[in-house]
């Protein structure tokens, strides 16, 4: 045997990922060539993909909804008065506190091993946009004939490029059998919102333990990790366990700095933003998770911009200077990122629709 | 001999099969061009390649690293894909060159790896990919060995043995990859096998067969 053969026998045994393994990063390559990628720029949203388990990344924006048809979240013309109307939102912890007593009764769904959940999402990029989150619904999105046939894809005349739709294995088990920190399927995370203690320092710690702080080169503080690791368990888990989700909004109830708005979202539909400013580096944003006035439930994300700025695409990973891209600028209080469900379900099989 | 297990070859095959339903393209640089116009069309590229760049980044750095250095690959791609050479109707080697580019940031963590199996026989890199109720990895001497002689080869000559023989590349294939002329290709690929074979305990460390190329091209 020759010295090379020695070296291609070297860690032969390294296996081919499948699709499943790769979908996160054909996700983000998506993002990217859909929305201008402003989203993975964002400081923390990096770990937040990571957060998401392998084949259930869409879950990040669109668990919620799935929520919305398995919980029901009561009877939405009672709670109309409970956060619904003109009044100012109050604050953010009597908003929470509000939202734990709507969907704390909610039945417990019983997710099947072998259930898909489909989700159907919108999202907006400021980078990729030139109006402030878009209100203009454009439901038909269609194949792309190039694409794998789970990802939908912008037609080719460019409208719309804002939504996608997926579908995510609720007992994923490459994800379960991960060993990388913050790799969950959708049924880890049902099992983990179930089995969560009643007091919320005590759901501070395991929710922190579950959803590690960011690495040294993307600092945050223990506030803004908190705020992170809680509203991705409010907003992430695709199948939610409603008691677990009354305790995470109770816990979030707890964490300073919190602020509640009504905003409109990219739907057009009325929306409570729970927000908090991050301190990080450029651009300074505030991450706000937008819950269903009716229902109390989270339907999506909003990275809102707390200063001017702008973007230009710089240099990437090789050390090569970009193709041109032109220079993209917001104001302070501008939408730079929304992502809103539109639809979710259980379904039996991989590729159904509801 | 080209040094894919059957399991590779029956994912080629799958993937052949299924390039035969999906597109009118008939190579990367055909996908590459009209993804200026249609930047979603690049994801084709990410279902034809992202695997065997995934399972190259793991043979490296590991299971877990293999994740971001795919996605970061592809990203980059994308960002600059209006300078691919469109002449190349592979674009293999440009991916890989990226790979490689963001590979060679993490060279402590290869070296730590390579390091690791050379002193104690065991190898934390193929653990990450192996359950660990199945116990540590352990090599055969002549792995240790290997890892020693390949940890103390320059950035450059490991990237160029290891295109070589985990990628199946061509000499032409790992220049253009590399973007360095094929003189230096053959120059550092005899550099890095004479110093294997001497860690294998070739006693004759100048006898380098030009193996390697003709194993590749048949």
């Amino acid at each position: 045997m020759d010295e090379t053969q020695f070296v291609r026998d070297l860690r032969a045994g390294a296996p081919l990922p499948d699709r499943t393994r790769l979908a996160p990063g054909r996700r983000r390559l998506l993002d990217e060539a859909t929305s201008g990628g402003l989203m993975s720029r964002l400081r923390g949203l990096r770990s937040d993909w990571r957060t998401a388990a392998v084949g259930a990344v869409a879950a990040m924006t669109a668990a919620a909804l799935s929520a919305t048809l398995l919980v029901g979240g009561g009877d939405p013309a009672a709670e109309e008065s409970l956060l619904s109307g003109r009044a100012p939102a109050g604050s953010a912890a009597e908003v929470l506190r509000t939202a734990a007593l709507m969907v704390g009764d909610d039945p417990v769904p019983a997710p099947r091993a072998d259930q898909w959940i489909y989700v159907r999402e919108r999202y907006y990029d400021v980078v990729r946009e030139e109006k402030p989150a878009g209100l203009v619904a454009q439901p038909d999105v269609n194949y792309h004939p190039l694409g794998e046939k789970k990802y939908l894809v912008p037609k080719p005349d460019g409208i719309p490029r804002d939504q996608a739709e997926e579908w995510i294995p609720y007992a994923d088990q490459d994800a379960e059998r991960s060993r990388t920190d913050q790799k969950y399927s959708a049924r880890e995370i049902f099992r983990f919102l179930a089995d969560l203690p009643d007091d919320p320092k005590a759901i501070l710690d395991e929710v922190r333990a579950f959803y590690p702080a960011n690495p040294p080169e993307n600092p945050e503080t223990p506030d803004e990790h908190a705020f992170r690791a809680l509203g991705l368990l409010a907003v992430q888990q695709p199948v939610p366990h409603p008691q677990g989700l009354a305790k995470i909004y109770r816990t979030l109830a707890t964490i300073p700095g919190i602020r509640a708005s009504r905003v409109v979202d990219l739907t057009g539909r009325e929306a409570l933003a729970i927000s908090r400013a991050e301190s990080g580096g450029p651009p300074g944003h505030v991450r706000a998770y937008l819950l269903r006035p009716s229902t109390g439930l989270p339907v999506g994300q909003r990275w809102t911009a707390d200063a001017d700025g702008s973007y230009t695409e710089g240099e990437y990973g090789d050390g090569t200077p970009a193709a041109d891209t032109p220079t993209t600028t917001w104001k302070k209080g501008d939408v730079l990122v929304e992502r809103v469900r539109l639809e979710g379900a259980l379904v039996d099989k991989d590729h159904e629709r509801p | 001999m080209t040094g894919r297990s059957p399991d590779d070859q029956e994912h080629d095959h799958e993937r052949d099969h299924d390039h035969d339903h999906e597109c009118d393209y008939q190579d990367d640089a055909a996908i590459v061009g009209q993804s200026l116009e249609s930047p979603e069309i690049f994801a084709l590229l990410y279902d034809r390649h992202a695997a065997d760049i995934h399972r190259y980044a793991a043979r490296r750095l590991g299971d877990g690293a293999a994740d971001d250095i795919t996605a970061d690959t592809f990203l980059t791609a994308f960002r600059v894909r209006a300078r691919f050479d469109t002449t190349h109707h592979s674009a293999r080697p440009w991916l890989y060159g990226i790979a490689a580019n963001l590979i060679g940031k993490q060279r402590r963590k290869e070296l730590r790896g390579l390091r690791a199996l050379a002193r104690t026989g065991r190898d934390p890199v193929a653990e990450s990919w192996v359950e660990r109720s199945d116990s540590r990895v352990t090599a055969q001497a002549s792995q240790a060995a290997l890892a020693g002689a390949v940890a103390a080869l320059s950035g450059g000559d490991r990237h160029v043995l290891l295109l070589v023989a985990w990628a199946d590349f061509s000499y032409q294939e790992v220049a253009d990859a590399l973007s360095i002329p094929i003189g230096t290709v053959r120059s550092r690929l005899n550099r890095a096998r004479r110093k294997v074979r001497t860690a294998l305990g070739d006693n004759d460390p100048t006898r380098v067969t030009d193996v390697a190329e003709a194993m590749t091209h048949g």
